[in-house]
This record gives C-alpha cells, sequence and structure tokens, in this order.
C-alpha cells in the first residue's frame, strides 16, 4: 500500500497549472527511479514511500546488505564484457579503465599530462575517495532520467487611458497585466499563467539518485529585456538515497539543495492557489522521511530535516534587479522542521512545526573593523509555524484536504527566505504582505485552506472505475482565509487605507472542467478575493472561460486560451498603483498558454 | 531499402539539414547558427553515423554549513553564538590558505554526443544552487561553463592522438589519482579558455610510453571600457585586456608505475583596449615538473614544482590561472602584492601520498573496494614568494595573502569498517607566512561519510572543524567584493553537511 508522504519532496514549479485532472509524471513508469523528483512537474505525484525504499528486483541490484558480507575483494571487478561500442580502436574517455578500479577506490581514465576536460572541477572526495566522473560501476542498474515542466504564455491586460492624445487608443494593452494578485501575496490566484520551465535531470539506481534541476521563470526569446535573476540557472542539486525495506520500516532521504513542501492542496500539486498551507523550505540540508506499520492498515508517518542558507547577501550590496533586489538585512538562515502523522487507507491526519530562524551578526547596521569582532544592534530572528493537515481521497467521491497552521514571528526581519508561508518569503515576505514595514518583522498569522476535486463520471460509473477516457465534468472548489495580528496597526503610506492587525482576508473559488472530446475541453473559473473582510470596497472578483487543446484525454500537454474580467472594488490596490487611479488597472485579459510535463 | 534510405539521409545531413516537414519557417529547434563554413547546416535532427550516443556525466556538492563565531556584547534579543553561511572562516578560494576543508557549492552538468571519433560535449555549471542561496547572484550562476569537441583520431593501436577544441579547461599538476587533489588546487596551472589542444601518446619499446601536449588558448573577449564593477557582472575590470596563452607539455609513462612531466606555460596581453593606455604589456611565463607514481600496493605519490614569472601582469586576463588566482590582479591580491606593480616570481613545491591498507596486504594483487578499508593521505604544499611589494601599512598592506614562504601542509585518516559508513579525521595545518607564526592557523575536522555502497559515487559527508588561530589571522571581511582586503576575525568552529555525487 503506497501511502502519500506530506511534502512534495521534489521541487514542483511555482505556479500551479489549472485544474485539470492530471497524470502523476511517472504514472507510466512506475520504476522510476525517484518519483519524488518528478516532483519536478506541477502535478506532481505524491511520494510512494513503498515504492520507492524497495529495490528493484532485478539481478544485478543485489540488496545492499547481502554485499557487505562480501570477503576481502572475493567480489572483485567482474570481468569486462566485451562491447564492441566501447572498443573502437581508439580511446573513450574512461573506457581504458572502466572495469579497473584506480589505487584508491574509483574509477579513471587513461593517464594523461593533464587532466580530461570532462571530469569535474573538484578536490579529492573526503575518506580518500576519487571522484572519476565518466567512469561507471559494475553493480547496479544506473539509469538517466529526463522530466521536466514547462508553460510558456502569451499574455496582453486591456486597460483604457483615462485621458488620451492624437495618435492613442483609448484601450491600452500591457504585459505583463496590471492587475491585483502578485506573485507572494495573499491575492494570488493564478488568474495570471506565469511562465516557467525547469528540467530535472536524474542519474542513479535503486538506491541513490542524483538530481539537478534547471530553472527559469522567464524565456529569454520572448523577453523584452535581459532579466539576469529570472534565469535561475541551477535550482536544486540534492541526493535521494532509499533504504532497503526494513520490517515494518521505510526509510529515504533527501540531501543538498532541494524544496520541501507542507500543506499542498491538490492531489498532486500545490493546488488552484499554487501554495502550500502550511510552509514550504528552501536551502541545503538533509530530510529523512519514512513511514512505519502501526496496526493493520494504520501507518505512522514522520519526516524531519534541517536545512540552511548557502550564503547570504553581503554588507554593501545595492538591490538592483540583477540580483533580484539583494536584502543584505537578511542574514544566513537555518530552519528545522518536524512532521508526524497517521494514514488509514486513502486518509491521512498530519501535525507539522518548522522553525526557521538567524543569529547573524553581519547586517546593515554591522561595525567592521579590520581584526575585530563584528557588531550588529538587531535582534536575532525567529519564525515558528505549527500546522494540522487531513487528506481524503477516495473513489468516487474525489480528492479533500483540509489544513492549516498558526505562524509566529519574533524579530523576523533578518529571517531569510529559509521558510515560506503562503509563497511569502522569510520574515521580509511576511512584513510586505501581513505584518506591515513597521512591524519589526513580529506579529503572528492563522492560514486555514481547503480544497476539494471531484469527477462527475467517476462518480456516476463507481464501482467501475473510469480511467478518464470519455467525456467527463470535473469540478474543483477551493478556498483560504487568513487572519493577521501585528504590531503595527495599519500602513504608513499616506493616501493608501490599508489595515495590518486584526486583519481576516479571505478568498474562495470554482473551476469546472468540460471534457467533451479527447482533444478540447471548455472549463470556466469563478474567484472571489478579499484582501480585508472588514474593508470590502478593496475586494473583487475574477470569472475567467477558456478553452483548452491537448492531445488526449490524460494527456500530458495543454494548450489554453483565456479570456478573464475582473470586477474590481471601489478600491483595489496594487502596487506602485495608487487607489482610484482611472487607468490603473486592467480589467480585462487574455491569454495563450502552453504547457508540458514530462 | 531501409539500410538505403539511412544512408542517404545520412550522406545529405552531411550537406543540409532534414527538417522534420515540409514548412515555411526553420523547426524551433534548429540552432541559432548560420551555415558553416564548407557549405555545411547544422541540422539537430541529422546524423551522419549510426553509432551516435547521448552521454550525461556529472558532479555537485551541495553544503549545509554554519560558522559559529560569538559576540562579546549580545544586546537583548541577540544570542551570544552567531550562526554564519558560508562560515567565516580564512581560505577563500584562490587564496594559498585555501586548504579545500569545506568545499564550497558547486554543481556541473555535462552533455555529450559523438561518436568513438568525434565527440561534442556542453558543460553547464554553478557555484550555487539558486533556490537555497540567500541571494541571487548572477556570476555564480555559471551556466555554460564548457563547450568542445573532443577528437580521437583514429591511430595505430600503439599511439594515440587527441584533440580538443572549443572552450575548455586543462590542468596540470593535479596531486590527486583521479582528481585535483586533497587541496583542489593544481600545482601547474588551470588553463581555461577557447582554443585547441593536441594530445599525444606513443609507444617507445615494451614499457615506456612518451607523452605530449601543446595547446593555444584565449579570451572569448575581454570586458569592454567603461564597464563598471558591479557585483551581477563579477567585478568586472575593463583594465584586463584580451588575453592568449600557449603551452607545451612532455612526459613519459615508464612500465604504468612512474609518469614524469615537464610543463611550459607563456600568457600574455597585448592589448590597447585596456583602460589606463599607459600600462605595459603583461607577460607571465611558467615552467615547472612533476612526477607520479602508482605503486600498486604501496599507494599512489605524486610530487611537483612551479616557476612562475610575472611581469606587469596587472591586465593579465584569467586565461593561465596560478594556483588557483582567476586573473593578474587577483595574483597580486594574494602572492605578489597589490603594490607589486604586478610583476614578481613564486616557486611551489607540492606533494600527495594516499595509502589504502587493503591494498597493500592484498598485494600485488588489485583490492576492488568491496571491503573494509583504512586509508590515509598526506599532502603538502609549499610557495616562496620574490616581489618588490614589501608594504606592511593599510590599507595596502600584505596581511592575509601569502608572504614570503607560506606552507600548508596536513593529513586524512579515513576508516571504512561497513558499506555505508566511513569514519575519518583530517588535520591542516596553514602558515601564511613561515616567519611570523601569528599568521598561521591549524584546523581539525573529524568526519563522519555515509554513502550508498563500497564503492559508491555517493557521500553525505557529516563534519566538524575547530580552528585554531594565531593572532594576526583574520578573514576578508563580509562583503564579496574580491577587491576588498580589509579583514575581520574568523569563525573558530564550523559544522558542514556536504551532499555529494558523481557519476
Amino acid at each position: 500500500m503506497p501511502i502519500t508522504a506530506w511534502a512534495q519532496t521534489a521541487p514542483a514549479p511555482a505556479p500551479s497549472p489549472p485544474a485539470t485532472e492530471t497524470a502523476p509524471l511517472d504514472a507510466e513508469d512506475p520504476t522510476g527511479l525517484d518519483p519524488a523528483a518528478p516532483a519536478v512537474d506541477p502535478p506532481a505525484e505524491p511520494v510512494a514511500l513503498e515504492e520507492n525504499t524497495e529495490p528493484q528486483a532485478t539481478p544485478t541490484a543485489p540488496p545492499v546488505d547481502t554485499k557487505s558480507t562480501v570477503p576481502l575483494n572475493e567480489a572483485g571487478p567482474p570481468e569486462p564484457e566485451f562491447k564492441p561500442e566501447l572498443e573502437p580502436e581508439v580511446f573513450w574517455e574512461g573506457d581504458s579503465d572502466a572495469h579497473n578500479p584506480g589505487y584508491v577506490p574509483g574509477y579513471g581514465g587513461y593517464r594523461a599530462l593533464s587532466m580530461n576536460p570532462v571530469l569535474p572541477r573538484a578536490g579529492a572526495m573526503p575518506g580518500g575517495v576519487t571522484a572519476p566522473a565518466g567512469s561507471d560501476t559494475w553493480d547496479e542498474e544506473w539509469a538517466f532520467q529526463f522530466h521536466g515542466y514547462m508553460e510558456a504564455t502569451l499574455r496582453a491586460g486591456l486597460g483604457n487611458r483615462g485621458t488620451t492624445v492624437d495618435g492613442q487608443s483609448d484601450t491600452t494593452i500591457h504585459a505583463t497585466p496590471i492587475v491585483p494578485g502578485r506573485f507572494g501575496s495573499f491575492e494570488a490566484s493564478q488568474a495570471v499563467p506565469g511562465p516557467w520551465v525547469q528540467m530535472n535531470f536524474s542519474y542513479g539506481n535503486p538506491y541513490v539518485t542524483a538530481t539537478a534541476i534547471i530553472a527559469g521563470f522567464n524565456q529569454s526569446g520572448a523577453a523584452s529585456y535581459n532579466y539576469p535573476s529570472s534565469q535561475l540557472g541551477i535550482n536544486d542539486a540534492y541526493l535521494t538515497l532509499r533504504a532497503p525495506r526494513m520490517s515494518g520500516l521505510r526509510l529515504k532521504a533527501h540531501a543538498g539543495a532541494f524544496q520541501d513542501r507542507y500543506g499542498a492542496m491538490a492531489q498532486y500539486s500545490e493546488g488552484n492557489y499554487g501554495h502550500s498551507m502550511v510552509a514550504y523550505t528552501r536551502g541545503t540540508g538533509v530530510t529523512v522521511l519514512g513511514d512505519f506499520d502501526i496496526y493493520g492498515d494504520i501507518v505512522g508517518l514522520f519526516e524531519i530535516g534541517i536545512k540552511g542558507t548557502l550564503d547570504k547577501a553581503p554588507l554593501g550590496i545595492e538591490p538592483t534587479d540583477a540580483n533580484a533586489y539583494a536584502d543584505a538585512s537578511n542574514g544566513a538562515g537555518y530552519v528545522t522542521h518536524a512532521h508526524f502523522g497517521v494514514a488509514l487507507n486513502d486518509m491521512d491526519i498530519s501535525a507539522h512545526w518548522l522553525g526557521a530562524f538567524g543569529h547573524d551578526d553581519r547586517l546593515p547596521t554591522t561595525v567592521v573593523r579590520p581584526g575585530q569582532p563584528v557588531v550588529a544592534d538587531s535582534p536575532d530572528g525567529r519564525i515558528d509555524t505549527f500546522g494540522l493537515t487531513f487528506r481524503a481521497v477516495g473513489e468516487p467521491y474525489g480528492h479533500f484536504f483540509f489544513g492549516g497552521a498558526h505562524t509566529i514571528a519574533k524579530d523576523a526581519r533578518s529571517v531569510p527566505r529559509v521558510i515560506n508561508i503562503l509563497n511569502a518569503d522569510g520574515g521580509r515576505g511576511l512584513m510586505d504582505q501581513y505584518f506591515g514595514q513597521l512591524s519589526g518583522g513580529n506579529g503572528s498569522m492563522t492560514h486555514v485552506g481547503f480544497q476539494y476535486d471531484m469527477s462527475l463520471q467517476k462518480f456516476l460509473k463507481y464501482p467501475v472505475y473510469f480511467p478518464s477516457n470519455d467525456w467527463n465534468i470535473r469540478a474543483s472548489f477551493f478556498g483560504a482565509l487568513v487572519h493577521v495580528n501585528s504590531p503595527q496597526k495599519s500602513t504608513n503610506l499616506p493616501g493608501f487605507d490599508v489595515n495590518f492587525d486584526n486583519v481576516t482576508k479571505l478568498k474562495l473559488g470554482s473551476e469546472v472542467i468540460y471534457d467533451f472530446v479527447s482533444w478540447a475541453a471548455l472549463g470556466l473559473r469563478y474567484d472571489f478575493i478579499g484582501p480585508d473582510l472588514a474593508q470590502s470596497d478593496r475586494g473583487y472578483q475574477i470569472i475567467s472561460p477558456r478553452i483548452l487543446f491537448r492531445t488526449n484525454f490524460l494527456s500530458h500537454e495543454q494548450i489554453n486560451i483565456r479570456y478573464t474580467h475582473w470586477f474590481y472594488g471601489d478600491r483595489v490596490i496594487i502596487q506602485n498603483v495608487a487607489p482610484n487611479d482611472p487607468q490603473g488597472l486592467d480589467e480585462h485579459m487574455v491569454a495563450l498558454q502552453a504547457n508540458m510535463y514530462f | 531499402m531501409k539500410r538505403r534510405l539511412t544512408s542517404l539521409i545520412g550522406l545529405a545531413a552531411s550537406l543540409t539539414a532534414f527538417p522534420a516537414a515540409a514548412q515555411m519557417g526553420m523547426e524551433p529547434g534548429a540552432p541559432q547558427a548560420g551555415n558553416l563554413p564548407g557549405g555545411v547546416s547544422p541540422g539537430v535532427q541529422s546524423q551522419s553515423k549510426d553509432d551516435w550516443r547521448f552521454d550525461f556525466h556529472g558532479f555537485f556538492t551541495m553544503p549545509f554549513w554554519a560558522g559559529f563565531g560569538s559576540r562579546p556584547n549580545p544586546l537583548p534579543g541577540q544570542d551570544s553564538t552567531t550562526w554564519h553561511a558560508p562560515p567565516l572562516v580564512p581560505g577563500e578560494r584562490g587564496s594559498f590558505a585555501y586548504t579545500n576543508v569545506m568545499p564550497g557549492p558547486w554543481t556541473q552538468l555535462n552533455f555529450s554526443y559523438g561518436t568513438s571519433v568525434v565527440r561534442g560535449t556542453v558543460i553547464i555549471a554553478a557555484k550555487t544552487a539558486s533556490s537555497a542561496a540567500g541571494f541571487f547572484n548572477p556570476p555564480n550562476q555559471v551556466g555554460i561553463k564548457d563547450a568542445f569537441l573532443t577528437l580521437d583520431l583514429p591511430a595505430a593501436s600503439e599511439s594515440k592522438y587527441t584533440v580538443y577544441a572549443g572552450v575548455f579547461t586543462n590542468r596540470y599538476g593535479t596531486m590527486g589519482e583521479y582528481d585535483e587533489g586533497q587541496y583542489a588546487t593544481p600545482i601547474m596551472a588551470r588553463v581555461e579558455g577557447a582554443g585547441i589542444t593536441g594530445a599525444g601518446r606513443w609507444k617507445l619499446g615494451k614499457d615506456v610510453q612518451l607523452l605530449a601536449e601543446g595547446s593555444a588558448m584565449g579570451n572569448i573577449d575581454k570586458p569592454v571600457l567603461g564597464t563598471i564593477p558591479e557585483g551581477w557582472n563579477g567585478f568586472a575590470d575593463a583594465n584586463l585586456g584580451a588575453t592568449y596563452a600557449i603551452h607545451g607539455h612532455l612526459g613519459a609513462s615508464i612500465k604504468e608505475f612512474a609518469h614524469i612531466g615537464v610543463h611550459g606555460f607563456n600568457t600574455f596581453s597585448k592589448d590597447n583596449q585596456a583602460s589606463i593606455q599607459q600600462q605595459p604589456d603583461a607577460n607571465m611565463n611558467i615552467f615547472g615538473a612533476d612526477v607520479r607514481l602508482t605503486m600498486k600496493q604501496f599507494g599512489h605519490l605524486y610530487a611537483g614544482f612551479s616557476h612562475l614569472n610575472a611581469t606587469t601582469v596587472g591586465s593579465l586576463g584569467g586565461v593561465v590561472r596560478y594556483l588557483d588566482t582567476i586573473n593578474g590582479p587577483d595574483l597580486m591580491r594574494n602572492y605578489l602584492g597589490t603594490n607589486s606593480n604586478g610583476t614578481g616570481k613564486l616557486t611551489t613545491i607540492g606533494a600527495q601520498y594516499d595509502f589504502s591498507l587493503a591494498s597493500a596486504l592484498l598485494g600485488p594483487e588489485k583490492f576492488s573496494g568491496n571491503a573494509p578499508d583504512l586509508r590515509a593521505s598526506a599532502f603538502f604544499m609549499m610557495t616562496v614568494t620574490d616581489t618588490t611589494d614589501t608594504t606592511s601599512a593599510p590599507p595596502n598592506n600584505r596581511y592575509g595573502i601569502c608572504n614570503n614562504t607560506c606552507r600548508k601542509f596536513g593529513g586524512e585518516i579515513a576508516y571504512k569498517p561497513l558499506s555505508f559508513l566511513t569514519v575519518a579525521a583530517r588535520g591542516d595545518q596553514v602558515d601564511q607566512n613561515t616567519n611570523n607564526g601569528r599568521e598561521s592557523f591549524t584546523i581539525l575536522t573529524p568526519r563522519l561519510i555515509f554513502s550508498s555502497d563500497w564503492n559508491s559515487q555517493d557521500q553525505i559527508v557529516v563534519q566538524y572543524s575547530r580552528y585554531f588561530y594565531g593572532s594576526e589571522v583574520g578573514v576578508r571581511s563580509p562583503g564579496y567584493d574580491p577587491r576588498d582586503l580589509t579583514y575581520s576575525r574568523a569563525d573558530e568552529n564550523a559544522v558542514s553537511i556536504h551532499a555529494t555525487m558523481w557519476w
């Protein structure tokens, strides 16, 4: 019985696609090396621990523990198998010694005067093991996997000029549309699809896999200017280690730079709002996750981890577009987290704790004198999040998630983005979106959310399994509520009447998809956004009809064309646009998006 | 018929590209390239032979790390212990004090495609992982670092000819058997640039092989005049000129036991577009020799020396990188002194010895690595500077750089009792000035290393490092401008968890 881990341990793209019924990435490849890595795609399949931890039963991959009993050198290197393609008249790098270990354990290539250009820029590995890349080992089934996700969008926000002059049309066209709901804010609803590409390269065997993810949230070929920080480059690089099966216990670990997400609202992705309801972590470190049999079908779940930032923005750095507005007020940050839960069949209930902190004295008020300790007067910061989530998946009723958390921030200004609450990065993100700039990073917030996804055909045909190969109507209902308490009562910006303390925020929405033929579907999404329920004039609604094209009912790709209309309240506010600005906000958007996960 | 079609496609592909289907525009995936010299078009879906194959290799190491310092007078809300990432410890890469005890993040993905005769390789690399970075620092995302062809020319069985062409890295004087050694610093030089390297091996008699390499390389460009040094451009220095290098190497391999080499490098810049028009041309020569003994059960020994002669290298770009300094100004910052005018001499010697108890016990039979083992490594490096910069007053003093004679040595011992566990300890001594013990420091590093198997290619290293400093040891101030030569107090304790894999 594969069970679901809480965290989408492998990095999925930031935004989630429309709530179409999507196949998990490795659905066609149940023997995939790392079903977590595919997490690569937005509709990422939850980690099936039981499948992951079980070594594949191939003759060449015996359990690890049997190897430990091999007498000294008895196994030895096997006789090289003659492969014509590896025995050419000339050398391949490494082939000459591919089955012939060097003096130090490891396998190298042919000795020349210089190192081969393909060898990594690396010194000796700790423990006296050398690192000759390009060599092979003889005892495991190594495999290369390539997964990924891409979405590319054409977007046009249509607005009106307040006044026009000769040669100007009254209608303006904006890319990116000028609408509320910036990524990272509570109001984000994924109404405006964004570009995102990630490519996951994995190499490994049943016990260990390396994954490196290259990502970017812009595509240079379509960009209007060079925006260096949108090209994230190597975004993640991590190991996945799977322990051999133990009686009643299944274990694996991730180590390196990766993301853990807790409280994903959808079955295979972060849901229709594209954020996890508890929190997610970023940084380098280790997360150990596992499950164990309790009684019958009852299974216990646990995850524990620690992470930290690789570095911090140095003192004196100037925040610019190029460095994504680097913030020297963020110190080096660390996060520890632990999660425990119980699963019964397709239901699980879980408790979460994440604690992030920084004890860095290299902050802008730091005094640096040669040879002397650095001195800063900023207090150490801390963010704690305590969460509870419930998830149920069952035929024919669908998938249901409900969960939330309570976050307490104390002097959190210097805590960097090792922790992320509702896509708000670290203490600075919480101040920008919830507590206010004068809060000092202090405050608390309770955030809860739900999502329910159902399929009409699955319901009608039950108990016969419906494989999604015919017409269908699918529906999703979702919502999130946040209550904020902050020492800063309201904004200090003149002209903006925005409260921070004792504020309740609410968003609700629904999406219905009608799959009428295999290659096309019609959809309609509705969203209500209330940034402050006490200020109803700041709320607004969004309606977005759309048509989807694809190659089959359950294909991995989609071209969708959508029209979106915003119905604004009298005082809707977005960054850089003053309230009531007659030419500030676009009311219409048309967009064409192509996406695919693989 | 199928064979005939294939051969026709192969023939045509050498002349022009085949689009997937008739269309009025080019395939979006077709390379952004014009017609190649010789009338050949690059078509990504064409291929001229049946034995083409794709290779994917790579390496990454990602550290969780924390350096622990202390606040002498913590204020309310402050803990007396501070946490730093990366740890505030001496030994920036490029300085002599670099020990590789706690290597920084590095990822490289090698994509290759080719036949047994020719391969194209593109290497994508980064010095960070964006999801874990405390800020986005564009130079850390190196991007496409190398792109080169490898030609293994058909030759008689007793000889071998290889040509590398494109942008790639050559490393000479690497102290490890298959890697860059415990200090991750080549003794001779690291050569990075665009160009060509040819290597040959000929058999002379039964047990002797002659080896030779020759190369010409250069920068692709130079920082344009008016470039403002900023973080996003890696503090580009418009004073650097376009730089070129030639280097040649001769060696002999005797019974696959002794490998002897002599090396010579010349790199120069004669660019009139440097921002200081009156500056003299830059020139740097390196010559050296090394020996590597692969002594079967008695271990692996490397020893080498090199001598550098620099003349006004203030405008010298980073093609030939001595002791991992990135260019002429960096060589001045770390060795010659900022008041040296870029002129001076350096002599370096280095050695590394690796030993495996299991190999010794089993010898001369080869040890597979599939059993418990005790391994030990000892390593040493010393550089003598000969420079006219004897300034001792701030801010252009020689504080914290290799001064007069600098020396470092260390050892590591590792016991692997289980397939998944190694217990290790490493000790390092660094003397930045052998005439002044106050500039010395010592590092002790116990380690636990977890891996998936005896001969696995993965590691999770959990280590603690204790630094013992002399009274005049500092760490470059918490800025990131490499030109910043002010120093502050260093962390005395550091922990790290490195996840590493190579394939």
